[in-house]
């Protein structure tokens, strides 16, 4: 069960639409390595998870990721807004209007739509938990690009706050598998599934 | 930054705090420091929240109340991201 807060997580407030920040900003809502893949990634690996502690971990990450699809989502309807179709050409958001105009849709920048294809959700402890380290950094590398792509200090800023979040994500799934291996039995030294095996605990 | 914002601006601190130390306790829920800090913040954020609702309205639902002319107050206002428009 969530409840909406009527807030973002970090304020936004970018005062000079910029269609070509928001065509590379939206690989953070819809693409590969983006918030919405986390959050739904990390709430339905929950279910597979034995250990009380860790589900807290991915739960409560899990819900973090639902404020940053929201943020980006707040950056997209801001960057886009009341922009003429000659600066939209000019960004090269022009594949994008042509079917969502400036409504916000998960895609990556390359136009490819959300897909749970890049996620995973194993049911294996350690598969999930490795994948949700990986998660992290492939999404930090993004948020670096864009950092990279992008020159409105507005904009940045909110970026720069999402980059350092995948940081101490990162830092906390390392929790994570920390206290999965201090649980395990000293003789599963190669780390075998304790949530399916029942010899593998 | 008009009033309302300062004072939501505090609140999103609180709550920064908050998810930040969130995080750290699932992992680490025997740390004394991290619970303390917790609970002192969530305290905090208690009053400023209380503060906030009364001045400005409903952050959750269950902040709604009756307005003047009957209206129920969830909806009314800015959507967190129109915010930048009402200055």
């Amino acid at each position: 069960m969530w409840i909406y807060e009527k807030k973002l997580e970090y304020p936004i407030k970018i005062k000079k639409p910029n269609a070509q920040a928001a065509k590379v900003i939206i690989s953070q809502l819809g693409g590969p390595h983006g918030e919405l893949g986390a959050a739904t990634r990390y709430l339905n690996q929950r279910f597979a998870m034995p250990y009380r502690e860790v589900i807290g971990i991915l739960t409560d990450i899990g819900t973090e990721e639902l404020a940053h699809v929201e943020m980006i989502g707040s950056m997209l309807y801001q960057l886009t807004k009341d922009l003429t179709p000659e600066e939209i050409k000019a960004g090269g958001l022009d594949t994008y209007f042509v079917d969502h105009t400036t409504g916000v849709y998960p895609t990556g920048a390359d136009g490819t739509p959300f897909s749970a294809a890049t996620l995973a959700s194993t049911g294996d402890v350690f598969a999930d938990l490795n994948e949700d380290l990986a998660a992290e950094q492939k999404a930090r590398l993004s948020y670096d690009n864009i950092l990279r792509l992008v020159d409105d200090p507005d904009t940045k800023d909110a970026i720069r706050f999402l980059r350092e979040r995948e940081i101490v994500h990162y830092q906390r799934f390392g929790d994570a598998i920390g206290i999965v291996r201090d649980k395990l039995d000293y003789k599963n030294f190669y780390a075998v599934n304790p949530a399916y095996d029942p010899h593998c605990k | 930054m008009n009033e309302r914002e300062n004072m939501l601006r505090d609140l999103q601190i609180c709550d920064f705090a908050l998810i930040e130390t969130n995080l750290y306790l699932d992992g680490h829920p025997y740390n004394r420091d991290a619970r303390n800090y917790f609970f002192d913040t969530l305290h905090k954020r208690d009053e400023i929240l209380n503060e906030y609702t009364e001045k400005y309205g409903p952050i959750t639902v269950y902040d709604s109340k009756s307005a003047e002319d009957g209206e129920f107050t969830w909806t009314i206002g800015a959507w967190p991201w129109e915010m930048s428009e009402e200055e």
